[in-house]
């Protein structure tokens, strides 16, 4: 339990933007550099093997045993400071035949760590009680951290000759910890200057929620090619989502009552992990299982498809492009809509995005060493589509990336800029980097592969 | 090297590191209207009338009240059940009494037992007059047995048959006191060995027209808190075996010797003086010396030596010993030692400062320079303290100085000194007038005089009446004011006026004057019922009055610009902006003149003039400086304040001795002391052509001879045996103790007999006294002693001894509650209600996990005072809520004419939340028996405004 919270906080420490208000975070849908730099595309590889460590029907094309880290930061450009650098992607993939890989990963899903503070709060009129001496005004404080994970398996396989195939089973699991102190003040008119009104604070509660996710998905995509052209497409079937949800109240710094009430402090724990939270009971607690089971799930695969990408590429030797169409979040989990699991009872926005990427290869077959430099360009739309109305995140993007040691190993660097408006919200302008560094090693390397 | 040659785990490191390298984010604002989660809600419950109602519940146990009652209680009468549980008794110590083995603690015998009984009403008032109609209170009591007797568990109304053998036990023995009685009981030995319990019984029925209808009392349950102390006690007056041990001197010294005679040796007998068995040899001393220093205390510091010493030589000593009989078979022996050992050498003036070399005893006061004089006592020419001063011809009560015994030996009524005298202090006491003509503030000055502030804002004094002056008006700002407009409200009543502002107001004989105080008998008075009343004040009256600031906000008490996160802010356009106040808006409760108190003009809560309190600053005519019994013409002198009875203490008032004029020469108050000041005190030494202050006449060194020989370089060394054991019976030659001869006396244990004890003293030279202790190992006798003792117990260990209740019939035997529309409570007769909350449980069950909040959740009460069944307008009580097997204490209620009752509900609604509570159970509201029983509550059920309501007030 204790390791399992542990490396849920570990990943905790995310970047934190306006989308991290809706479901149980920010959803991760670039964890990549190649991708990004490609207009956050998902499918294709811009490398002469086809690689894309993310892609999983392409990762049968890697004779090597791979391993591929990913670390991002991000920054907001103007507006609230927010600056986060860490690790977004691991992922270890190996052949077992020769067209045949699996591969294990790790990734966030949905992350958020956001501190909120609400500005006016909610009124109480004075005729809405008979004992009331004043009109009361609640207002609250949050910090919210923590997300659901995936720990995921993939297969990925030729099909013939110009098709691949992949599967991938993702495992989500993880904590959300929403700490909320709710501040009731009296409300005081004034009288010397009537917009000049002051609230008094009386009174507060401390409110503590720990959801703890667990649940899985399927994935399958399939990859064409047909001379330059390359076909993509994926589609995503959620499984259940169950929640094991908690709820406490007003844990004080002094848990002795009496002590506390002779020193007057009231203040609250100060919680930043959950195992803070292993000593106390909640004060109320659920276990919230999604409206699926397992033997139904496979029956109604098709009804619950979440996320569905195309994509095309042009290659013409060492030099491309790529279009992609993705649309995600459009099934809404049962348990995910319960009162007190999605942050602030917003739901997860879906999207609807178009992805253009642009790529050139300089390759340097004389080197020993250095096999390539791929130059990437792109950019995309993406509209969200919030219960409030309609949003938007354009950006462009650029990147490059190095083959080295016979391509054996992959540096990429990916950037992005740009923009995200939404309804709620000022504009949010913001730069996103992320370095990918893929390992080959020969570990369990195939025998088809030319020594 | 290239550069992934890199091992995997290395780049787990570094990406490790990266993990925390930064993390910063500032905390995000966001509208209320996003987060669209409010977390705070009220929600309302109506009671259900269907299924609330008032029922009589006979499974009440009314043993477990904390109060018990005899006589009147309504319209019933009620008698109060004693059981003394005599198997309690049996194995205590009052039951084991031996009169024989003479152990310690052993009880002997039972003087007597009685039973204390405390009141909550004054029973007998200061003058011994007891209030209660003696004549009416019958007590009987006797060993019996109850059947069905259980205090814990008796039910309410249940029928009590008293033991066929209870004889009368209340006789002229019976002791009252302000709020006690104390009852005698025939203690026998019956009480220790009766299988049955001792049972009594109170009843009290006096007539109608006797003041004092109900007896009161504590029960056995009863605590205040803190102790159990006032419960029914036992009394035992017992005599008990206590040992003692004592310390005997094995003997006394009856007769002592010098040389064979009586002279010039001096012993110690009484064996009440520490200084016991001291022996002094020193000559030419008064006669009766060995009386003085036997009736007192006396070290050899005290005593005036001889000016004749001892010569060198051998000196025999004989002591002649009394063994004590009373011990003597009980010791053998004695072991002797010689301590406390003084030996002044022989030197008439050791400090070489006699006349007529030196200044002691020359005939006249001597002094060096201020700080080295003879020693005098500055009392002033009448050579007496203050405290003695007969305040007659500069005469003294007693001689102080020579015989200061006599002084111990006066009577309070003889001292002419009081300190402690309020009459003539000079400083207001209570009790004294203080005349509103005098109370003109720490300035001293009435505002007629006042001439404002200076410019350094310092009050003025004028000498004459100001020119400019008007009344009312306070130049020097320093009148007290808390209410300069009396707008104020203080609930007066309708007249306006307090009690002490009513005609004919008298705090004992007349405190209602106008007779609209509210009370039980007066349900419709106006002063202190807690309601604002037309002819009170406006000002702080918890409601709007005309000419008062309030925002036109509507009922809400929200303004417009608010109202877009206020849920049910909704339908207040018909009172937000109409130009008129409607409750709820919020308005500032200055009253009329539309300022507050601390506002108006003249507020001034700190000033002193007026503030009939007599101030540092203010002048106290003396006139009125009568003492705390405000009689300046008692002719007794017992309160007048007199520190100084023959006026003779030096007070630095200058040449002309007046302290009230100032003197032009600068001697008043120069802290010296100047020509025609007075004496005592003055820390010098006076004298005229009269007479002198008493000085002694022992050099600048303030020291007699007999006190100079004392000092450290004047003793003479000495050898002593050790201690020295003797048989008794036995002639001891005592064999050489090996005595250091180089020492200047020696001192040798010569003979010891059962009669007498010789020692020989070898002086080396001369000496003029010597002191030292025959001394002795004392013998420890253990006796036992019958000693007298009490013990007020209410419990054995753990045991209580006394079990009560009161006994009465059922007052609402024939009330028809299914018709009651009225919610009621009466803990004498079981009466609860149980309320029923449309809509909780489903609440409840739609709201798994909220958090109730404490400090608004509500159950709000109307109190039915105009109800016939009411009666309930003084004291307290104590409110608790049942549900199924779980009690829950809600409040406690003071009785007050406010109508509204609040009583915070939170933890009963969190527990049925929590699932400690199941509210499939009826609520059933109760009160315990703490308080006054006979109290009986009444409240509004059914009614358009006075229904009971909760609300609860939640966080999600």
């Amino acid at each position: 339990m204790r390791a399992y919270i542990h490396i849920i906080i570990l990943f905790s420490f995310i970047y934190s933007s306006s989308l991290e208000f809706y479901g149980t975070g920010e959803r991760y849908n670039e964890i990549e550099a190649m991708g990004m730099a490609l207009g956050n595309t998902y499918f294709f590889s811009d490398y002469t093997n086809g690689l894309n460590s993310t892609s999983i029907a392409t990762l049968w094309r890697s004779d090597l045993t791979r391993i591929t880290f990913s670390s991002k930061f991000s920054s907001n450009i103007g507006g609230i400071n927010d600056k986060d650098i860490n690790i977004s992607f691991f992922s270890f993939s190996f052949p077992i035949t020769a067209s045949k890989a699996i591969s294990f990963g790790l990734a966030p899903y949905t992350r958020s760590n956001i501190k909120v503070i609400e500005e006016n709060g909610f009124s109480m009129g004075q005729n809405s009680s008979e004992f009331i001496d004043l009109p009361l005004n609640s207002r609250s404080e949050y910090k919210i951290f923590g997300g659901i994970s995936n720990l995921y398996a993939s297969f990925s396989m030729a099909v013939g000759k110009n098709n691949s195939f992949g599967f991938k089973l993702n495992n989500f699991f993880g904590n959300q910890m929403k700490m909320n102190k709710i501040i009731i003040s009296t409300f005081d008119a004034s009288f010397n200057d009537s917009t000049d009104n002051t609230f008094i604070e009386q009174d507060s509660t401390s409110k503590i929620i720990l959801n703890q996710f667990s649940g899985y998905s399927m994935q399958f995509d399939w990859n064409t090619k047909v001379g330059n052209h390359q076909f993509g497409a994926s589609l995503v079937a959620m499984g259940p989502i169950n929640i094991n949800y908690r709820k406490y109240y007003n844990i004080y710094s002094i848990s002795d009552p009496l002590e506390r009430y002779y020193l007057i402090d009231y203040s609250y724990l100060y919680i930043e992990s959950g195992n803070d939270l292993l000593s106390y009971d909640p004060d109320y607690s659920d276990q919230i299982d999604d409206n699926v089971k397992i033997n139904t799930f496979v029956s109604n695969i098709f009804n619950r498809i979440n996320d569905y990408r195309f994509g095309y590429n042009y290659n013409n030797n060492n030099i491309g492009f790529i279009v992609e169409f993705h649309r995600t979040d459009l099934f809404k989990n049962y348990s995910l809509g319960v009162d007190d699991i999605s942050i602030l009872n917003n739901n997860q926005p879906s999207t609807t995005s178009y992805h253009l990427g642009l790529y050139k290869r300089y390759d340097n077959s004389k080197a020993k060493f250095f096999n390539s430099i791929n130059l990437r360009a792109g950019g995309y739309y993406k509209k969200y589509f919030f219960e409030e109305g309609v949003g938007s995140d354009l950006a462009l993007t650029l990147g490059i990336g190095f083959g080295i040691n016979n391509y054996s190993n992959l540096i990429d660097f990916g950037f992005r800029i740009g923009q995200i408006n939404s309804i709620m919200f000022e504009n949010e302008n913001y730069i996103k980097g992320n370095l990918s560094i893929n390992i080959g090693e020969k570990w369990f390397s195939r025998s088809r592969r030319k020594q | 090297m290239p550069l992934f040659n890199l091992t995997i785990s290395n780049f787990f490191f570094i990406s490790l590191a990266i993990i925390f390298f930064s993390c910063e984010s500032d905390p995000v604002s966001v509208d209320s209207s996003f987060i669209n989660n409010n977390s705070f809600f009220v929600q309302s419950f109506n009671a259900n009338m269907e299924n609330s109602y008032t029922f009589q519940d006979d499974s009440l146990f009314t043993g477990r009240s904390y109060r018990l009652y005899a006589g009147d209680i309504g319209d019933i009468n009620s008698k109060i059940f004693i059981k003394i549980n005599t198997s309690y008794l049996a194995d205590s110590k009052y039951c084991l009494i031996d009169t024989m083995s003479f152990s310690d603690s052993t009880i002997h015998s039972i003087d007597s037992l009685q039973i204390i009984f405390r009141s909550f009403d004054e029973i007998m008032d200061e003058d011994s007059l007891v209030l209660i109609d003696a004549t009416s209170l019958n007590i009987f009591g006797g060993f019996g047995t109850i059947e069905n007797w259980n205090e814990d568990s008796l039910y309410i109304f249940s029928d009590l048959e008293e033991p066929i053998n209870l004889t009368s036990i209340i006789d002229s023995n019976i002791e009252f006191e302000n709020y006690t009685f104390n009852l005698n009981l025939p203690f026998d030995e019956s009480w220790c060995t009766s299988e049955e319990d001792y049972y009594i019984v109170i009843s009290y029925t006096p007539e109608e027209s006797h003041e004092f209808q109900c007896l009161e009392l504590t029960s056995s349950q009863y605590s205040s808190g803190i102790s159990d102390s006032y419960r029914p006690s036992l009394d035992f007056s017992y005599n008990q075996f206590n040992e003692i041990i004592e310390y005997i001197d094995r003997f006394n010294i009856t007769e002592s010797y010098l040389d064979g005679e009586n002279q010039n040796i001096f012993h110690i007998y009484n064996d009440t003086l520490s200084t016991k068995s001291k022996i002094y040899i020193i000559k030419e001393m008064i006669e009766g010396f060995n009386d003085t220093i036997n009736n007192q205390e006396i070290y050899l510091n005290q005593i005036s030596i001889s000016s004749t010493g001892f010569s060198a030589g051998i000196y025999e000593i004989d002591l002649t010993l009394d063994i004590e009989d009373n011990i003597l078979d009980s010791i053998t022996t004695i072991d002797f030692i010689l301590d406390s050992i003084i030996v002044v050498a022989d030197n008439d003036d050791p400090s070489q400062d006699n006349n007529p070399l030196g200044t002691e005893g020359n005939g006249i006061f001597d002094s060096i320079n201020i700080d080295s004089t003879e020693l005098f006592i500055d009392l002033g020419f009448d050579w007496c303290p203050d405290l003695y001063e007969a305040g007659i011809e500069n005469s003294c009560l007693c001689d102080f100085l020579n015989h200061p015994d006599e002084c111990d030996t006066l009577e309070d009524e003889n001292f002419i000194y009081n300190e402690d005298g309020t009459e003539g202090n000079g400083a207001h006491d209570i009790g004294e007038e203080f005349p509103q003509s005098a109370d003109t503030g720490i300035d001293g000055c009435a505002d007629a005089y006042e001439g404002g502030l200076n410019e350094e804002g310092n009050t003025t004094c004028l000498e004459e009446i100001n020119p400019s002056y008007e009344e009312g008006f306070d130049p020097n700002e320093d009148n007290y004011l808390l209410d300069p407009i009396e707008d104020d409200w203080n609930d007066c009543g309708e007249d306006g006026l307090c009690d002490e502002n009513e005609d004919d107001y008298d705090p004992e004989s007349n405190e209602d004057p106008s007779d609209d105080n509210w009370g039980s008998t007066n349900i419709s008075g106006t002063e202190g019922n807690g309601v604002w009343e037309e002819g009170e004040g406006t000002e702080g009256n918890g409601q709007y009055d005309e000419g008062e600031s309030y925002h036109d906000w509507g009922i809400d008490g929200i303004p417009e610009d608010e109202e877009s996160n206020c849920f049910d802010c909704i339908d207040d356009s018909n009172s937000e902006g109409n130009d008129a106040y409607d409750f709820g808006e919020p308005y500032q409760d200055t009253g009329a003149d539309g300022v507050y108190t601390f506002n108006e003009d003249g507020y001034n809560p700190n000033g002193t003039e007026g503030n009939e309190v007599f101030n540092i600053g203010e002048d106290f005519p003396i006139e009125y400086d009568c003492g705390e019994d405000g009689d300046c013409d008692d002719g007794d002198v017992s309160d007048d304040y007199n520190i100084d009875p023959n006026n003779d203490n030096w007070l630095d008032c200058g040449s002309d001795s007046d302290c009230e004029v100032t003197d032009e020469d600068d001697t008043q108050e120069n802290g010296a002391w100047d020509e025609g000041e007075l004496y005592q005190n003055n820390n010098q030494f006076d004298y005229n052509d009269s007479g002198s202050e008493f000085y002694y006449d022992w050099g600048t060194d303030q020291l007699p001879d007999s006190l100079e020989a004392l000092s450290s370089n004047n003793l003479l060394s000495y050898s002593a045996p050790s201690t020295i054991s003797y048989t008794i019976g036995e002639n001891l030659i005592v064999p050489d103790q090996n005595p250091d001869t180089t020492k200047d006396i020696i001192f040798e244990v010569a003979e010891i007999t059962s009669e007498s004890i010789s020692i020989t003293i070898t002086a080396n030279t001369a000496f003029k006294a010597i002191q030292f202790r025959l001394n002795h190992s004392p013998y420890i006798n253990e006796t036992i002693e019958l000693v007298h003792d009490n013990d007020i117990i209410s419990k054995i260990g753990q045991d209580e001894l006394v079990e009560d209740l009161s006994s009465y019939n059922n007052l609402f035997d024939s009330h028809d509650f299914v018709s009651d529309s009225t919610l009621m409570l009466d803990y004498f007769n079981g009466v609860r209600f149980s309320l029923n909350f449309s809509n909780l449980s489903n609440f409840i069950i739609e709201n798994p996990g909220i958090y109730i909040n404490d400090s608004y959740t509500t159950l709000g009460f109307y109190l039915y005072h105009e109800n016939s069944n009411y009666s309930f307008f003084e004291n307290q009580l104590n409110l608790w809520a049942k549900i199924g097997t779980e009690n829950r204490f809600l409040t406690t209620i003071n009785a007050n004419s406010n109508n509204e009752v609040l009583i915070p509900f939170a933890h009963v609604i969190q527990d049925i939340i929590n699932g400690d509570i199941d509210l499939s159970e009826d609520i059933i509201f109760l009160l315990d028996g703490v308080y006054d029983n006979r109290s009986r509550v009444v409240l509004y059920k059914e009614h358009d405004t006075f229904s009971p309501k909760l609300e609860v007030f939640y966080s999600e």
